[in-house]
């Protein structure tokens, strides 16, 4: 059995010491001198604190011992309670290698296991020489092989082939035209440093709008509110969009995609370079991601939804390209999944529209109305019928999201397509289904409309996995769900076999 | 297509009913201690809360169906939205058998199914006598094993 990196051993020991040391000064500065202590006998805690703690995470990296067998990947860990892992070899889902700006300085790495099971990563090599990373990642891989499967090699390309690279142009639109929330969270925790700054920025330009004079929350009429909203709140997404394109291009510069015999294994990074593999016979689905503006430049995004992945970085899913020309990314589809992602898609019935608008129109309702009511407890809100003003934009924005919502059955994959700001075309394999639903609220109902929920393992958490044939008309999904069950029957027949 | 145990609708309505004495309970609190409700207003809300609650149960075991057919087990159920969902045998992990406190005083019992989807990866098929949700598991198990195909993922 192999340890970590020797270093490990240096960080977790000084980690611990300082976080238990830390203990010991809150401990010696609150509750001791409550118990009639005094601070210099109080003060012995420290050092011992500190020892004890060193202790503890030399313990901890001492008691972590890994081992890759002919069969299995096994991890022995823990020190209090101790745990002893075996992860099958041949349940492996994804191996990912991550190097952080200073591990790359001291030649390390972390290496992650994700198998189908359980919520969080099945095991962590943090920190491993890079070589060693390296050695692990290509005797998990070569081991980890599924039982030939049907959905496994496509292209008939050899091993290392360079499927895919990220070209400057691409990686620039992917960095303008994405929008990130993580950076707008950022942008808000920033703000504070150049507090004043912004203020006298934010008023100025509020004032033309009918702003208030100084920025004093209490006496804010609500017309003054909605002045500086109006100016604060794109001044702010305008921030965090900027931010948000630098942390893109540190994540995905020098993206490469490559075949690595029955993998697809990526390279990307600028700071913190990340590698890892995607095994070809565990794709669950494809989801190509376009937003509005990339659809406008003609560009997509593809990602591989595998089964491992609990619902850390982009809820499970992993780029295939982070960004390219649509054909190329219609052509790398084509070339994982043997599907043409474009071609014909069935619209929802033209009635279903009038659910989008129906809904849509409850919606700015509900604004106005609280909008309104706000006028009236508060005063001085002369502004409050401009949510009004969104009626405007309801059955424009019906129909936009029916025109983007679509499905198509071919011969061995499920298509849903949806999403008028970003419009995700969802891959679902017959093999890969998992349960098939039928779904029909009271208003669908009312209008003789039904979903269909075709279910995959997929970890993507945040958007649940599979996808959802919304709103079709309810005979053709009654239909879409009995034809989905038997394409799974025969899918799942043909593969047991072989 | 089978329907459930009629024993299922006392364990639903109970439920239902414990959910508007809460409500109640929650509303005497605010009176108590933020804003006085008058005491009308809190019986009027656990009645209807009890009535609605009441409704909802006699639709949904109504509504209730389950059937074992050629590859899958097949449910319909649900009052507001209706649901039809189909668990191919060859996607099931495993089976449980489960019976809370208040299943076990009205004789019920209900069958669990585990899938790896993502969406629903356990689907319940409740209130069946004890006797029949063991033969349903044990049923189940068999089905599951003679279709296994690779790892169900």
């Amino acid at each position: 059995m192999k340890r970590l990196h020797p270093l490990v051993a240096l960080f977790r020991a000084l980690g611990y010491a300082v976080n238990v040391g830390g203990l010991m000064i809150l401990l010696v500065g609150v509750l001791l001198p409550a118990l009639g202590v005094s601070a210099a006998e109080a003060l012995v805690l420290f050092p011992v604190g500190a020892v004890v703690g060193a202790a503890f995470g030399l313990l901890t990296y001492l008691r972590f011992r890994y081992e890759v067998t002919d069969d299995t990947l096994d991890v022995h860990s823990g020190v209090v309670s101790r745990r002893q892992r075996e992860i099958p070899l041949d349940r492996v889902q994804n191996v990912d290698v991550e190097q952080s700006a200073w591990q790359q300085l001291l030649g390390v790495a972390s290496l992650r296991v994700e198998t189908a099971g359980g919520g969080s990563t099945e095991a962590t090599l943090d920190f491993v020489d890079a070589e060693e990373a390296e050695r692990v990642r290509a005797l998990l891989r070569a081991e980890a092989r599924p039982e030939p499967d049907a959905a496994a090699p496509k292209t008939g390309s050899g091993p290392g082939s360079a499927l895919f690279a990220l070209t400057p142009s691409e990686l620039v639109v992917y960095a303008l035209t994405g929008f990130r929330p993580g950076a707008l969270a950022l942008t808000l925790f920033g703000l504070p440093i150049v507090d004043r700054l912004l203020r006298n920025w934010l008023l100025a330009a509020a004032a033309p709008l009918g702003g208030p004079e100084r920025l004093v929350l209490r006496s804010l009429t609500p017309d003054q509110a909605l002045a500086l909203a109006a100016v604060g709140l794109p001044s702010l997404a305008a921030g965090g969009w900027l931010l948000g394109a630098a942390l893109a291009v540190n994540d995905q510069y020098g993206f490469t995609l490559r075949r690595e015999g029955d993998d697809l294994h990526y390279d990307r990074g600028l700071l913190t370079s990340l590698s890892g593999s995607i095994p070809l016979a565990r794709v669950q689905t494809l989801t190509v991601r376009e937003n509005v503006f990339q659809r406008a430049l003609g560009y997509a995004g593809l990602s591989i939804d595998t089964a491992g992945y609990g619902g850390q970085e982009s809820g499970g899913q992993r780029s295939a390209i982070p960004m390219a020309r649509r054909e190329r990314v219609v052509a790398l589809a084509a070339a994982i999944e043997d599907v043409d992602v474009d071609g014909e898609f069935e619209r929802p019935p033209a009635r279903a529209r009038r659910r989008y608008a129906a809904r849509y129109a409850l919606a700015v309702a509900a604004l106005a109305a609280a909008a309104f009511s706000v006028a009236r407890v508060v005063g001085d809100f002369s502004l409050w019928w401009t949510p009004a003003v969104l009626f405007a934009g309801v059955l424009p924005a019906a129909h936009l999201t029916w025109r983007h919502r679509g499905y198509a059955v071919r011969e061995d994959h499920v298509l849903v397509r949806a999403g008028f700001w970003t419009r995700r075309t969802t891959v679902v394999p017959n093999e890969r289904l998992q349960t098939v639903q039928r779904r029909a609220t009271v208003f669908q109902r009312r209008r003789d409309l039904a979903s269909v929920v075709a279910d995959t393992a997929s970890g993507a958490v945040l958007r649940r996995g599979g996808a959802v044939l919304y709103d079709l008309d309810a005979e053709t999904a009654t239909g879409l769900a009995d034809d989905l069950r038997s394409r799974l029957a025969a899918s799942v027949g043909s593969a047991g076999e072989s | 297509m089978d329907a459930l145990d009629p024993r299922v609708r006392v364990v639903w309505a109970v439920r239902a009913l414990l959910g508007a004495v809460v409500l109640g309970g929650a509303l005497l609190v605010l009176d108590r201690f933020a804003v006085s409700v008058p005491l009308w207003a809190v019986g009027a809300a656990v009645g209807l809360v009890a009535v609605l609650g009441l409704a909802h149960v006699v639709l949904r075991y109504r509504r209730w169906r389950y059937e074992l057919q050629a590859d899958a087990l097949y449910l319909e159920r649900g009052v507001v939205t209706e649901v039809e969902t189909a668990v191919p045998f060859v996607r099931i992990q495993h089976v449980d058998t489960q019976r809370g406190p208040l299943e076990r005083l009205a004789g019920v019992s209900s069958v669990v199914l585990y899938t790896a989807g993502s969406r629903g990866a356990d689907v319940t098929v409740p209130g069946l006598a004890p006797t029949r949700a063991e033969d349903l598991r044990e049923r189940l198990r068999e089905l599951a094993a003679e279709s296994e195909a690779g790892d169900g993922v």
